[in-house]
This record gives structure tokens, C-alpha cells and sequence, in this order.
């Protein structure tokens, strides 16, 4: 029996907390998705995940139901990883982690999984040629699946704008990663 | 837009397997003359790839921050709580604080709980009454209450005066999931049926199940069915349960229980051969069988002397 986010609001709103808890526990890596698309370190998005997270609870008042729980929070998130762009400097991107490397597979298999790994590194390591609004919507599009209609929520533009910025980002982001 | 743009649209969808025939049908004919559309496809699979490692943070590091969120807001007041009351439905918050009186049996809340919401630091009953509630908003018609698959049950009210009512109710879930037979969850079940079941057909078939278990709580649940069932056929497919089950002093009580009171002569003439199988004395037995509620019966003598003689 899962509880729909408007009981858990409601409750939360009267008070408990734990209420609270379940939702940070459904959204958490939507929201930390997002925070990744503004900072290479993992400390920094999770950081950025707390100060949403804090935010949402103290404007939860405010959340009319107009759009879902998941669009509201995820777009609180977008703003607070653009605060957190304003306030620091972007840092370099990030490098194959080594226990990364070390959890590829040695054998007959070891060349395909190094170079999978590499091409998807490769990925990561260029989304930082879109813009953050282009990387929010490849980031919500394809590492958490969200529908385009929520996406379009989340960026604050049509759908047709998303669907067009997502195809320019994609292209944009595979010439990136073909030029290496 | 680009005629390439709706098509690239579907390249996720075609992924999840979530495009329809038609629409499958008409990206495949797209990309058999589009190149460039082809590699966008190509490229899909290292992005989408790219994503498990990029936005996948450990459980501790999510749990750490939920901690900190909470710690940091426990302290505040809940948001604008006086204005939660006048603004919204007043449904939700009255159930809630009379529901928080409530004596709740919660049966197998870690599964209807649990499920779909994750483990923390959750306080499980709250939700559990939260759930109710849930269910209890949409619930519209009679209907929807018939059909529910939560059953409320020996329900007492109370008025407390100023319009409110205090409630104490117990609370069955209906689930429908499947699990390994050795599952401590299927043991949990099968003692519920063969204690509490009300119709013979779950009794019977809990009890033929339960055959094969070693569990000790499962087998003292035979037992008890094999000596209180009201309906002789499950009282018989208990027994037989037993016979193959580690034999011990649970069981033996049992058996002398059935010799000493069951009103059935098949149920005690089991009884005397599985006790003599364990070679349980003839003086015991004969000493055993009689009590005041069931005569004495000159056929279980026989049957005594006959079996041990064997």
C-alpha cells in the first residue's frame, strides 16, 4: 500500500517528520541527479540534495499541486545547483575512478569492458559542453527517465522546446565525444 | 523542428519497450534511410550506460543526508501548521489524531508496509495509520469498502465529546505475493491459517503444506490443529503431517491428548499406532486413553494390545 505524495505532504505538514522522511527516500536520487549535472563531486551534489531537501520542507506550504511532488522538488533542485554554480567555481571534470577500474573484469572480456567504460567516462566527462539546462534535461531524460512532460515542468518551457533541446544536446553532446 | 527530432524523441522509449507496434513500425522505417539517426541510436546506449555511475550515490551517503535534513528541521516548527488546518480538508488531520488511540493489529505490516517506501527511519505505524487513512479517502462508495483488501474488524467507539471519537479496531491487509517455500514469512503464514482460518479449504491446505516444514513454530501449530481442528479431516492431515516430522515431546503430548479426547475412534486408533511406532509402552498407553469426556472403549483396548504386540 503505497501512500500517495499528497497524504504524505499533508502529513508532514501536521507535523511528522517521518512522513517527511519517505519522501526525501522516494525523490532522493532525482534529486540528486539533478545536483550531479552542476558539480563533478559526489560531496557537493549531496550537499546540494541537503540544502534542497531543507528547502522543500521549509516552502512545502507553498507547494499547490499543480504540478507533482517529484516535478516540484526536482526543480527546487535545479535552482539550488545553479546557486551553488554562482557561488563556486566550476572544478574540473572528473577522471575514471580507481575503484571504478578496478571493478572491471579481467580475461577475454576485460579489452570491451574497458573500453565500455571509457566510452561512457567519455560521456560524463563532456556533458559539461551543454548548458546547465541542457544538462538537467539530458541528466532527468536519460539517467532517470523522467517524461518529457515533467522535464518540461522542471526547465519551465514546453515540451516542444524540451524535445528540441534534448535532440541538440544528444547531437551536440556525440560530436563532443566523437572529436576524442 | 527538425523531421528527425519526433523520432529521436522515441529512441529512449524504444529502450523501455514502451512504443507501440505502429510506432516502432515507423521509427524502424525512419532509421533504415537515416544515418544520422542511427548513430544518435548507437550513442543512446553509452549515454544511458553513462548514467548508472554518474547519478547513483551509495544508500549511506542518502541515508547521512536524510539524517542531517532531519536533524536540521526537528527543531523548527512544522511548516504553517495552523493554516494546514483551515486551508486544506479537514479529513485527513481528524482520522489521523483518532486513529493515533487506535489499538492496531498489524498484520504483516513489513510487507504492506514496506514495500514501496524503503527502509529508514520511518516510523512504521504511523505509516501504517497514514495507509489506512489513504484507503480510507478513497474509499467513495460502499463498494469500494466491499472490495478493499483491508479488513477492519472488532471495531469499538467512543465518544470523547467536542466531536471527537475515540477508535480501537483490529486491521487485516490482503496480499497477494509468492516467496520460497522455506520463506520465514510462508512459516508465519501457514501457523496463521491452521490457527485462525475460518473455512476448512485454507485449513487443509495449510496443514498439507506444513507437511514438509522443520520449522518448530510450524510444527506446534500441527500439533495444535492435529488436537483442536473442529473438522476431522484436518485433524487427520495433521496427524499425518506428524508422522513424518522429527518426532519429540510436543508431539507425543499431542498424541496423548488425541487418545485421551477426540471424539473421533479413526483419530484415536492413529494415535495409538503412531505411539506405539515410537514405542511408547502398552501400560502407558492403556493408562492414556481413558478420560471423562470420551468413555472408555473397549475397541482402543484391543487395538492397544494388538499394536504393541506387533
Amino acid at each position: 500500500m503505497e501512500l500517495l505524495d499528497e497524504l504524505l505532504i499533508e502529513k508532514t505538514l501536521a507535523g511528522s517528520l517521518e512522513c517527511f522522511d519517505v519522501l526525501m527516500q522516494r525523490y532522493q536520487r532525482d534529486v540528486f541527479a539533478v545536483a550531479r549535472g552542476y558539480t563533478d563531486s559526489r560531496d557537493d551534489a549531496l550537499d546540494i540534495c541537503q540544502n534542497t531537501f531543507l528547502k522543500a520542507y521549509r516552502k512545502l506550504e507553498t507547494f499547490a499541486g499543480r504540478s507533482s511532488f517529484r516535478t516540484w522538488v526536482t526543480s527546487i533542485a535545479a535552482r539550488e545547483g545553479l546557486n551553488w554554480v554562482r557561488t563556486r567555481s566550476r572544478k574540473a571534470p572528473a577522471t575514471i575512478p580507481e575503484d571504478k577500474l578496478a571493478s572491471i573484469p579481467s580475461g577475454d572480456d576485460h579489452e570491451s569492458a574497458l573500453l565500455e567504460a571509457e566510452r561512457r567516462q567519455l560521456v560524463i566527462d563532456h556533458l559539461h559542453v551543454l548548458n546547465p539546462r541542457s544538462r538537467i534535461a539530458v541528466i532527468l531524460r536519460y539517467f532517470r527517465e523522467m517524461p518529457i512532460r515533467e522535464i518540461a515542468a522542471v526547465l519551465d518551457c514546453s515540451e516542444g522546446v524540451t524535445r528540441n533541446m534534448l535532440f541538440r544536446s544528444v547531437r551536440k553532446l556525440r560530436d563532443a565525444v566523437a572529436t576524442q | 523542428m527538425d523531421k528527425c527530432t519526433p523520432f529521436f524523441s522515441r529512441m529512449v522509449d524504444l529502450r523501455n519497450r514502451r512504443l507501440s507496434d505502429d510506432e516502432q513500425e515507423a521509427l524502424f522505417a525512419h532509421l533504415a534511410h537515416c544515418g544520422s539517426c542511427r548513430e544518435l541510436l548507437e550513442f543512446h546506449e553509452d549515454l544511458t550506460g553513462a548514467g548508472g555511475d554518474f547519478v547513483e550515490p551509495s544508500e549511506d551517503a542518502l541515508t547521512a543526508v536524510r539524517r542531517r535534513v532531519i536533524d536540521a528541521i526537528s527543531g523548527e516548527a512544522s511548516p504553517h501548521r495552523r493554516e494546514v488546518v483551515a486551508l486544506r480538508r479537514p479529513l485527513w488531520r481528524r482520522p489521523r489524531l483518532l486513529a493515533a488511540a487506535a489499538s492496531v493489529l498489524i498484520l504483516l505490516t513489513g510487507v504492506a508496509v514496506g514495500r514501496g517506501i524503503g527502509r529508514g527511519t520511518v516510523l512504521e505505524t504511523d505509516v501504517f495509520i497514514a495507509a489506512l487513512e489513504n484507503r480510507a479517502a478513497h474509499n467513495i462508495r460502499l463498494q469500494d469498502v466491499e472490495d478493499s483488501p483491508t479488513l477492519i474488524s472488532n471495531v469499538a467507539v467512543r465518544s470523547l465529546g467536542g466531536g471527537r471519537v475515540a477508535l480501537a479496531f483490529d486491521v487485516a491487509q490482503h496480499l497477494e505475493i509468492q516467496r520460497d517455500e522455506n520463506d520465514p514469512l510462508v512459516n508465519e503464514v501457514l501457523v496463521h491459517a491452521m490457527l485462525d482460518q475460518s473455512s476448512l479449504g485454507p485449513r487443509l491446505k495449510a496443514v498439507s503444506m506444513a507437511s514438509t516444514a522443520t520449522n518448530p513454530k510450524v510444527k506446534e501449530a500441527l500439533v495444535f490443529a492435529m488436537v483442536n481442528d473442529p473438522d476431522l479431516p484436518v485433524r487427520l492431515r495433521a496427524l499425518e503431517a506428524l508422522t513424518s516430522a522429527p518426532y519429540g515431546d510436543t508431539i507425543e503430548e499431542g498424541l496423548f491428548r488425541v487418545l485421551q479426547h477426540d471424539d473421533s475412534m479413526q483419530m484415536r486408533l492413529l494415535a495409538v499406532e503412531f505411539l506405539a511406532q515410537r514405542e511408547v509402552s502398552r501400560q502407558r498407553l492403556l493408562d492414556g486413553m481413558g478420560s471423562d469426556e470420551v468413555p472408555f472403549d473397549p475397541a482402543l483396548t484391543e487395538a492397544i494390545h494388538h499394536t504393541t504386540n506387533l
